[in-house]
């Protein structure tokens, strides 16, 4: 099982623990029912359900494994584990909605949105600097390509073909021609890294911050925090992503041997490195910066968030009309998710999702 | 500087939010010519309508509080005598609130007092 899938199932396991105390599963609790002593059991319950969903889908993979090719059972399994985690997270969510319903917790609570208006305000100009490591990896992977391309044969392994690369003795199956198109489309992922990057930085300083209405300026602080790292993050992610699309280019430029040291190390190591530098990040951050120390909070000002839980279906989806933003936080997860109650919402998903699906099996068939 | 929306109380969110530009203008920790967030980002910020910020808005704009610009959004207009219009109503205003303490009782002295009072605590806010 791949170390990046262990992971997340650990990320599953303390994701409860990550999250602001005022969002246990997804459901919204006043700050006086913080401690509350179902939340700790409903958060043992999820987590003991959790071993069992990660159980169950190593028996799965161990018994698909016989009849499926790796890429095929690690699929599988690991969607069938999302699956399972998603529904140990609905079952927490539903039973404290329950409970906050039928103990009537909003009662007598002053509900309120807070926001501080700061002078300047923050512009994120700090994180353009991030997006030079994956652009020279970019760059890097076409002016190698470009210097190679004279040399290349005219027929090459097919890049999109999963099965060259989990083949047994590494000897690609299926073939494509070399052209500009064949030798350079990879690096169309790149590029799209880069510019989800660029659109990260333009946008994340306009996304609401949900400041805590007991503590304004310390949850500012979170979020200063907080927006910072998750840029890092992100330029982790694209980098490990742009360095092995780089590597499996030196592969396919017949650079590299399939079994080399440096690619080993390069699609395996440096991805999972990846993956545990953003783990310990995420861990020492916590969601919104929930887990960010800030000094003693002021004299409490007796207000707390909105009720909201209403429009958030299946304690996942957001869904509000009358709420202009298009990006707000994820409930369960980190960073952030859209508002589906936007129009304008699902175009963007049409246009990332349609993509995403599409041009992959588009260039498979015509690889 | 913060800005708080009640959701419970019987003021309405324009004017809550209009309420407290205004105080916030009066003790200093909105200077003149401060830019104000757009109403979009601010609609956002509190996970309400953008319509009830663009009244608020609007509101202040009308009063004379902000000037909306083009490229720089709505900023807080500089300092200029009071507009005559705006005194007069606000006079009318002020002349039944004094009436309402002098009905129930309360002597000039110590109404002068209150409003003493009201005018420091405005003042010393953001300074």
């Amino acid at each position: 099982m791949s170390l990046s899938l262990i992971i997340f199932v650990i990320m599953l396991f303390l994701m409860p623990s990550m999250m602001p105390p005022t969002l246990p599963f997804g459901v919204r609790v006043p700050h006086a029912r913080i401690s509350d002593p179902t939340i700790l059991k409903v958060r043992s319950n999820y987590r003991f359900m959790l071993s069992l969903a990660t159980v169950l889908m190593v028996i799965a993979s161990a018994v698909l494994g016989h009849t499926l090719i790796p890429t095929l059972t690690l699929g599988v399994s690991t969607a069938l584990f999302i699956v399972l985690s998603y529904v140990c997270y609905y079952v927490a969510h539903r039973r404290l909605r329950r409970l906050k319903e039928r103990e009537n917790w909003y009662e007598d609570q002053q509900q309120a949105a807070v926001t501080v208006l700061e002078q300047p305000r923050w512009t994120g100009r700090a994180l353009w600097p991030w997006i030079i490591p994956p652009l020279v990896v970019t760059a890097t992977t076409i002016l190698i390509g470009v210097w190679r391309y004279p040399s290349l044969p005219a027929r090459m392994p097919n890049y999109y073909s999963m099965s060259n690369f989990y083949s047994a003795n590494g000897a690609p199956h299926t073939w494509v021609a070399r052209s500009v198109w064949s030798v350079f489309s990879p690096v169309l992922l790149q590029m799209a890294q880069i510019v989800v990057a660029i659109a990260m930085v333009l946008i994340m300083p306009r996304i609401r911050r949900e400041l805590d209405p007991a503590n304004p300026d310390g949850s500012a602080h979170q979020q200063r925090v907080f927006r910072r790292r998750m840029a890092f993050v992100y330029m982790i992610f694209a980098l490990s992503l742009n360095t092995t699309v780089l590597l499996d280019s030196l592969f396919i430029w017949g650079l590299a041997r399939r079994a080399g040291v440096g690619l080993i190390i390069g699609l395996w190591a440096f991805p999972t490195l990846a993956a545990m530098i953003v783990a310990v990040i995420f861990y020492r951050t916590g969601q919104l910066g929930a887990r960010v120390s800030v000094s003693q909070p002021p004299a409490e000002t007796g207000l707390t968030y909105r009720d909201d839980d209403r429009y958030w279906k299946g304690g996942w989806f957001y869904v509000n009309r009358d709420d202009s933003s298009f990006f707000v936080a994820q409930r369960f997860g980190f960073g952030w998710t859209i508002n589906f109650g936007r129009p304008a919402a699902w175009i963007v998903v049409a246009a990332g999702v349609i993509p995403t699906v599409l041009l992959p099996l588009f260039l498979t068939v015509h690889g | 500087m913060q800005l708080v929306i009640d959701f419970a109380s019987d003021k309405s969110m324009y004017l809550q939010i209009r309420d407290q530009i205004v105080e916030a203008i009066a003790g200093g920790a909105l200077e003149q010519g401060a830019a104000l967030p757009s109403t979009r980002q601010l609609a956002a910020d509190f996970g309400i309508n953008f319509h009830t910020v663009n009244k608020a808005y609007d509101l202040l704009r009308q009063e004379g509080f902000i000037e909306l610009h083009r490229k720089r959004g709505a900023v807080v207009r500089v300092a200029k005598p009071v507009e005559s219009d705006f005194l007069d109503q606000w006079m009318l205003r002020q002349r039944t609130l004094l009436a309402e303490l002098l009905a129930k009782g309360e002597a000039s002295e110590a109404i002068l007092d209150r409003c003493a009072k009201l005018l420091q605590s405005l003042g010393k806010r953001g300074t």
